[in-house]
């Protein structure tokens, strides 16, 4: 029976997306030297080295999800560092319309120019340690609240919704650098290859 | 190094088992962030609620209602205190004391709160809605107000405010993070609940300085004894200039 042109085009993508093993010493994914004949897994990285071709596109497709868990986490970090630069910017103008355009208040300038100084210092801070900064960060955003509600108690109802999006950002990036950080290391350590001949000292 | 899952002998630096393929030891130590993250978010949140309730609930004047708002204050401190009680204790040890240091905190907070009213004063007179209540005028209701305001602004911030800051929160923050950020976290914290954005200038300095000082003797008492002197001073200061 004849092969119909589909049938031999799946089979064709299988074949090419089929992974081949020339050297099974050498790791295919972290490219660790010197793995041993009774190695089924690598390991250094856990690759199925001597699996099948189901097993080793699982633990592929594994990592690759993981890489993509990992994006989601830097970008809610991003996001978590974009609210605070907005939340300087939002200050600022809030300081120049209030206390310079409208009538001419320097204590509102002075206050709103501080608050946005300290969200400003804040969002830079989290380009090097966005774990300090976005939990500084929320705090700082919580109590200036607070205050403001302190001084006008309207404040609490305004821009709920606002406030809800901002709690949630600081979270999410709070979360997205706690989980990330394991899990850049666990993903940097598997693809920095080794020399396994040194460590098969049991 | 043995699998846990599989019982199979793999080479000492093996990250996953080379039979089953299961991670065999842990790549990275996980902390537990949470719990420490929840312990400092209830003190910041208790001293919140304490501050609305202070500004928002009229409790009524007199000093007495005034003693047991200053009270209340030490409780909600003494509660977190006594949570993590074995490690705040070892702050509190001061065997070998720098006496260089204590000279020059003797010598430099006194000058820094001259420096701090000059500047809190300047404030006051050229900017009409800053009311700024001075710390002694909050006690000229008080029986002795000079040694009630050495009291209250003096020894119980002094002791307080250490253990709340340089003491549960830096502790919690050294756990899951570097000594330079819990300094940074722990002095924004001590700022922004002092809930005056003007004061930015002289409180988060000084919480740095405590800060370090608590990161790198390991006790307290610097902070504490700098912190009395540094808050006396300023009391004093309001009594001579006004």
């Amino acid at each position: 029976m004849e092969k119909t042109s589909g049938q031999i085009d799946r089979e064709r993508r299988l074949k090419k997306s089929e992974i081949s093993i020339k050297d099974l010493t050498i790791c295919h994914y972290c490219k660790s030297t010197g793995l041993g004949e009774d190695d089924k897994f690598c390991p250094n990285c856990g690759f199925p080295q001597r699996g099948s071709q189901i097993e080793m596109k699982r633990f592929l497709n594994r990592l690759r999800r993981k890489m993509e868990l990992l994006a989601d986490y830097k970008k809610s970090i991003k996001k978590a560092r974009n609210i605070l630069f907005i939340l300087a910017a939002v200050n600022l103008l809030y300081g120049l319309i209030m206390g310079v355009f409208i009538s001419v208040n320097m204590a509102v300038l002075i206050s709103s120019v501080i608050v946005a100084a300290i969200y400003f210092a804040l969002g830079m801070w989290s380009r090097n340690k966005p774990f300090p900064a976005i939990l500084s960060g929320f705090f700082v955003y919580i109590v200036f609240n607070v205050l403001a509600a302190i001084v006008d108690p309207h404040t609490i109802y305004q821009g709920l919704i606002w406030k809800v999006i901002i709690i949630s950002a600081f979270v999410y990036g709070y979360k997205g650098v706690k989980d990330s950080a394991n899990l850049q290391m666990e993903l940097e350590s598997m693809k920095e290859s080794k020399d396994l001949k040194d460590t098969n000292a049991v | 190094m043995q699998c846990s899952y599989c019982e199979y002998q793999n080479p000492q630096k093996a990250n996953y088992c080379s039979k089953c393929g299961k991670k065999i030891h842990i790549i990275v130590e996980s902390n537990d962030y949470n719990k420490h993250i929840k312990k400092i978010s209830f003190l910041v949140f208790a001293l919140l609620a304490y501050l609305i309730l202070v500004n928002f609930v009229h409790i009524g004047e007199g000093y007495i209602n005034k003693l047991l708002i200053n009270m209340a204050f030490a409780v909600i401190i003494l509660i977190f205190y006594f949570i993590d009680l074995a490690q705040i204790n070892k702050l509190f040890r001061f065997s070998k004391p720098n006496k260089s240091l204590l000279i020059k905190i003797i010598i430099l907070a006194p000058l820094f709160a001259v420096l701090v009213s000059y500047i809190a004063n300047l404030l006051n007179q050229n900017f009409s809605e800053i009311n700024y209540v001075t710390y002694y005028e909050r006690f000229s209701d008080f029986p002795a107000p000079f040694i009630f305001a050495v009291i209250l602004v003096g020894i119980f911030p002094a002791i307080f405010e250490e253990i709340a800051f340089r003491g549960v929160v830096f502790n919690e923050l050294s756990r899951i993070t570097g000594l330079k950020s819990s300094i940074i976290i722990s002095s924004i914290l001590f700022t922004i609940l002092h809930l005056s954005v003007l004061s930015i200038f002289w409180i988060f300095p000084i919480g740095l300085i405590f800060g370090y000082f608590r990161a790198k003797y390991r006790t307290l008492w610097y902070g504490i004894i700098g912190h009395f002197i540094y808050n006396v001073s300023i009391v004093l200061i309001e009594i001579i200039i006004f």
